[in-house]
């Protein structure tokens, strides 16, 4: 056991550090504030006043409203449809039986190895053969399907117990209702992780509308944060404005649905 | 209702394991037949193929003499009433009993109408809205009940549906769906472990082990005459005891000879003696029930016993006795003197024992 | 259940993700090494098949092999860097603390902000004149230094925001690791008379926690390995290529000059890297499940 002395240590230190971690978004937060001719003079985590005039300018500043629906619009749609195709899939391979299984589910893991990242100029040729490229199509379809969302609802449906399922058959239900009717409602904790880490992937992500986009009404946020901090340079009162709200949906979310966040995160690594 | 017939009924799993050989039987309307056996025996898998949640791999299944093997579970009009209950966990108690008529397409006022009045037979009535978290096991129990009744199917199964309760509110369900029963006149296939609920609750009975029928019968029949060791060892508490003996022809007389033991079968038993054992010196197995030893001194068949343990069942009292090497249980009168370690004269009731071939363990005489 | 009916249920349930991934991923990886073998007109949409030629060029650039030296550099100084940190953090907000949930939340709130908003951030933490750093340095007495300009410090600028960014996740990974060692064996090293502290942490904890600490190193590689983000917001992948990673140079060649033969080259390349690290990782794996 600790002494107390040793608890109290203990706690000071944990705050220290934690604050050091914070230090950047708090200072944001003042920085965002504050008048932005100082802000642009030199750093303070001191405020100077409340200038929530910094959020309406830069809010007007690059077009955010429309590169927020984008950004809302891609999230969303990838999110819903990558939930909906790691539904069917995962209840196929936890629940089916059908030839070939083993190996497609090796094969659907396998693509979790290659960054998209490195497959980014085959996809391009791809959305360009399509005439994708520049329009939702080419932000939304290759995300649609995941292998990390097969394989977290694979697992979570190899924990509810059969009998369940069997009740619904012998209630006359088809596959397709005892997925949706009863599966579905009893993985509520596993959709909403996967709803969490893909929207905030997504709305987070520079990638793929830096690479599939090429005109200024088809820029997400992100985008438009870096397009936003190359026009405003040092005027860092606005800059840390537009960080701020750019940043908020994520945070939130994960604010709201933290307990499973965290717990998605943790039993990926215990597997 | 309906007629349920098993034609050669197997279940063979990859590998060649059997674990349901060559079943037959036939179930009549309105019948109450408890399916049971030690755990493993296969009688869970037999009712899971009537229910078609587990494919047929070999025989002839027919409901109604309508053959039934490839017709999918939801086809078959059976409800089936699951050891874990199998509840719905995001679905209220209303909500449970309901879903099965849902999806049969019912008219929300013919399910209103069927749900109230499953509710109020099982005393559910005010637990409709909650969710089966908030309910005891026994109400739950009764819930899945419910879910089976409201179907009004043709045939009831259910699979060791008291295990999961305590022994209170087990003899009160068995109670219930006994009354149930009677109420509905409905076909019911009922697996049990349970020796006491098969006997107690059943119109039949089929006792099972490694996947094959020992027996089937009335409880009565198969506790007076059970068809090989197995079963009269497996029906009936405390079991029946055995010894193991040589059967003997002296002059016109029969005998069993064992280890403190040399006991004159009774003249009853003499021309199924006779028919059995030709020669004299036979290898054999007595089989004799508990109740069937008497305390009683003075008697000149009676046998001297060591008491090794006594039960004290208020009631009656149980003795475990040892006999040479021989362990014997007698049930006795709650007055008896025996004392441990002491000895007893027993009498042995041989016109109820049976005698079991040494081998095979079937029933001789 | 009816097994045939089951084989076409299963595949039309597999169907829309088998479809999409074969599309997005596995077509890709076919397409990819094709490419890397053809020299690609995008204005005439034209293949002209050159066999290894681009691998040859790629392999004499200096490009290459500075992009290549600066992802090593990059990988070889985060990854362990990030692993101190985030272990550093779990224990001191491990659970024996009680209440330690919200600061465990805010060390974490960094890993979901989005590596722009983190960047632009650091480069303004990092300015010449305004940034905190700065003022830090020059509180201390120590000179300024003007990181994001500065071949030689624009790469630890990059990695401490990554850093900083990464640490709650890898936290989390570490915490649940923690919590999966069982009290008892604390209690028998207490019991054999081992101090609280670094005997406890080296003879317990250290060795316990080696599956844990084996995923993350894992992980850690393969986020770095693809980090692109980071550089393309604080450097644009400078000065003068200091912190141009093998993915900032295969977006450099094809999108900035149009090179998709030699990008495409180079992913193959990178491609073979991943597995080799699959490889080390499922290999690694079996050594500490038996």
């Amino acid at each position: 056991m600790e002494t107390p002395r040793k608890t109290y240590l203990h706690y000071a230190l944990a705050i220290l550090v934690t604050l050091i971690f914070v230090l950047p978004l708090l200072a944001m937060l003042v920085t965002s504030l504050r008048d932005p001719a100082k802000a642009a003079a030199g750093f303070s985590l001191l405020p100077d006043g409340l200038h929530w005039q910094n959020y309406v300018e830069a809010w007007r500043a690059t077009n955010f409203p429309r590169q927020f629906i984008n950004s809302l619009i891609m999230a969303l749609t990838v999110t819903a449809g990558q939930i909906f195709t790691s539904l069917l899939a995962g209840y196929a391979f936890a629940r089916m039986e059908f030839f070939g299984k083993k190996v497609l589910f090796l094969v659907v893991l396998s693509t979790l190895i290659i960054p998209f990242q490195i497959l980014v100029i085959p996809v391009f040729i791809i959305l360009v053969k399509l005439a994708w490229i520049n329009t939702y199509w080419a932000l939304i379809v290759p995300s649609l399907a995941n292998a990390f969302g097969i394989f977290l609802f694979t697992q979570f449906f190899k924990t509810i117990p059969y009998e369940l399922e069997e009740a619904a058959y012998i209630d006359g239900a088809s596959r397709w209702t005892v997925l949706w009717k009863i599966m579905v409602p009893l993985s509520k904790s596993a959709i909403t992780t996967l709803f969490l880490f893909t929207f905030i992937a997504e709305w987070n992500d520079l990638f793929k509308p830096l690479v599939f986009t090429s005109t200024k009404d088809m820029r997400t946020v992100q985008l438009g944060l870096t397009v936003f901090q190359e026009q405003f340079k040092v005027d860092y009162a606005l800059l840390m404005a537009a960080v701020v709200f750019v940043t908020v949906p994520s945070v939130l979310l994960f604010f709201l649905g933290q307990k499973q966040f965290v717990k998605g995160i943790a039993t990926s690594g215990l597997k | 209702m309906a007629t349920l017939t098993l034609k050669n009924i197997s279940k063979i799993y990859p590998g060649n394991v059997r674990a349901v050989s060559e079943v037959n039987a036939e179930i009549g309307d309105g019948e109450f037949v408890i399916l049971v056996g030690p755990s493993g025996c296969g009688k869970s898998t037999l009712l899971r193929m009537i229910a078609g949640l587990e494919e047929i791999s070999g025989g002839e299944l027919s409901i109604d003499g309508r053959v039934v093997n490839d017709v999918h579970a939801k086809d078959r009009d059976i409800a089936f009433v699951f050891q874990n209950y199998a509840l719905y966990p995001h679905m209220t108690v209303g909500e449970n009993m309901a879903f099965g008529l849902k999806m049969r397409k019912f008219a929300k006022s013919e399910i209103d109408h069927r749900v109230t009045e499953a509710a109020s037979i099982l005393g559910l009535s005010e637990y409709l809205q909650r969710k089966p978290g908030a309910l005891s096991g026994g109400q739950r129990q009764r819930v899945a009940v419910g879910r089976a009744i409201v179907r009004q199917p043709k045939l009831f199964l259910f699979d060791e549906p008291l295990s999961n309760l305590d022994a209170k509110m087990r003899v009160t369900m068995r109670a219930e769906l006994i009354k149930l029963h009677k109420r509905l006149q409905a076909t019911m296939v009922y697996v049990t472990h349970d020796q006491v609920e098969a006997m107690s609750m059943g119109d039949r009975l089929i006792v099972m082990k490694n996947g094959i029928v020992q027996q089937v019968g009335a409880p009565l029949e198969i506790y007076n005459k059970p068809a090989n060791q197995f079963v009269a060892g497996f029906i009936g508490s405390p079991p029946m005891n055995f010894i193991h003996c040589e059967v003997e022809k002296r002059g016109n007389d029969w005998f069993v000879v064992s280890e403190g033991l040399n006991l004159k079968m009774p003249l009853s038993k003499f021309h199924a003696l006779a028919t059995t054992y030709q020669n004299s010196d036979a290898k054999a197995v007595l089989g004799i029930r508990p109740e069937d030893i008497h305390e009683k001194s003075g008697e000149p068949e009676a046998v001297n016993a060591r008491v090794e343990i006594l039960e004290q069942l208020g009631g009656e009292v149980i003795a475990t006795c040892s006999l040479g090497s021989n362990e014997i249980t007698a049930r006795l009168s709650a007055r008896t003197q025996a004392r441990t370690d002491e000895q007893i004269e027993l009498v042995f009731d041989l016109e109820r024992a049976k005698l079991f071939d040494a081998a095979s363990g079937r029933t001789l005489v | 259940m009816n097994s045939r009916k089951d084989n076409l249920m299963a595949y039309l349930f597999l169907l829309p993700a088998c479809l999409l991934l074969g599309v997005f991923v596995l077509y890709p990886l076919l397409q990819l090494l094709w490419v890397s073998l053809n020299e690609w007109n995008i204005l005439k949409d034209q293949m002209t098949f050159v066999g290894v030629k681009n691998y040859q060029a790629i392999l004499a650039e200096d490009g290459f092999r500075q992009a290549l030296l600066n992802t090593i550099y990059y990988v070889a100084v985060t990854v362990p860097l990030g692993m101190a940190v985030s272990l550093g953090l779990a224990l001191l907000l491990n659970d024996k603390l009680r209440g330690v949930g919200f600061l465990r939340t805010a060390v974490f709130t960094p890993f979901v902000t989005s590596t722009v908003a983190a960047g632009v951030i650091f480069i303004w933490l990092m300015d010449y004149d305004r940034g905190l750093v700065n003022a830090a340095l020059n509180w201390l007495g120590i000179s300024r230094i003007n990181f994001l300009q500065s071949d030689q410090w624009a790469m630890p600028a990059v990695i401490l925001m990554t850093v900083w960014k990464q640490a709650g996740y890898n936290m989390i990974l570490f915490l649940a690791g923690l919590q999966s060692i069982p009290e008892m064996y604390y209690e028998a090293a207490a019991i054999d008379g081992a101090k609280r502290g670094w005997q406890t942490f080296r003879y317990i904890t250290w060795p316990l926690l080696w599956p844990t600490t084996f995923f993350v190193l894992v992980i850690s590689i393969i986020f770095a390995f693809r980090s692109f983000e980071q550089m393309f917001v604080m450097t644009r992948g400078g000065p003068v290529g200091s912190t141009t990673t093998l993915v900032y140079y295969i977006f450099d060649k094809a999108f900035k000059f149009g090179n998709m033969g030699h990008a495409a080259a180079i992913s193959t390349l990178m491609v073979l890297i991943v597995l080799l690290i699959t490889w080390l990782q499922f290999r690694g794996q079996k050594e500490f499940e038996m």
